[in-house]
């Protein structure tokens, strides 16, 4: 019998094209869980406060931090802005090595991601904590990077244009 | 990068790839995705509510949490000795059938510490 690895797994499945977007959708919620979670602990915040700040409920934070949650760009950008950061974002490689699928087309003549095929984006945050759990103004500095989907479909890639 | 593996038994089976094969296709791509964020990201994701940490004797010892209702279950080892991650076993959280999956994948564990000498 063949011994599997994640990877290898993961990489035959990105060749279904459903299989892939579904991926990538989940793959946008995780960063932002990821990037949610550490920023609210660097800050010394619990779910609950940042609930309060954001007009949120805890259990909402949790869903978000882990992952399950789905917010409209509109609601991640009030998040962030509660807690002095803003939403950045950062078009990668949806996994290193995978070759694309036979059924899709590669963005490498969009205009925007014609020299990398990816896009510059990053989670910017400038905050200051005051060691209470709170934050004032900006003093420090901090990049947590996220890790946007990145579609081989010209139809996606058109939102970034 | 870290490493992750499945953990294969003496016969080469591997109970995380038979289960996540047998999983809804609405549940796998969403595990999938959190195998891989625990792949770029290591120790920090473990924070996450993504995982949870099993209670016991057992340190290192972590469960992975997805899938639609967050009913999907894989628990996890984190060899330090090795900077890897094994994947031992796979369940679906059901009422009163989760402590008997825990256990079986503590014994996978051990049978997993026993091959690695400790």
């Amino acid at each position: 019998m063949m011994v599997r690895t994640p990877i290898q797994e993961i990489k035959e499945k990105l060749l279904d094209f459903e299989y892939r977007k579904r991926f990538g959708a989940a793959d946008a919620k995780n960063e932002f869980a990821i990037t949610l979670a550490t920023v609210r602990r660097d800050l010394n915040m619990t779910q609950q406060e940042l609930a309060d700040r954001c007009g949120a409920t805890q259990p909402y934070i949790a869903k978000l931090e882990g992952g399950e949650a789905n917010p409209t760009l509109g609601t991640i950008g009030n998040m962030l802005a509660v807690i002095g950061c803003r939403l950045a974002m950062d078009a990668k490689p949806l996994l290193q090595d995978v070759p694309a699928p036979p059924s899709t087309i590669t963005v490498s003549q969009s205009s925007t991601v014609a020299d990398t095929g990816t896009l510059p984006l990053d989670w910017e945050c400038i905050y200051e904590a005051n060691g209470s759990g709170g934050y004032t103004a900006p003093l420090t500095s901090g990049r947590y990077p996220i890790t946007a989907a990145k579609s081989d479909s010209p139809a996606l890639v058109g939102g970034y244009r | 990068m870290h490493f992750i593996e499945y953990y294969t038994d003496k016969r080469g089976r591997q109970p995380v790839v038979e289960w996540q094969n047998r999983l809804d296709i609405r549940n796998d791509h969403i595990i999938d995705n959190k195998i891989k964020k625990l792949m770029e990201n290591g120790l920090k994701v473990l924070d996450t509510n993504m995982f949870d940490v099993i209670q016991g004797d057992d340190s290192d010892f972590y469960e992975l949490k997805g899938g639609l209702n967050k009913q999907c279950r894989i628990a996890i080892y984190h060899d330090k000795r090795r900077n890897t991650f094994i994947l031992l076993h796979g369940w679906l959280k059901k009422k009163g059938r989760d402590e008997q999956n825990i256990e079986q994948a503590r014994t996978i564990l051990h049978r997993y510490l026993s091959t690695q000498g400790e």
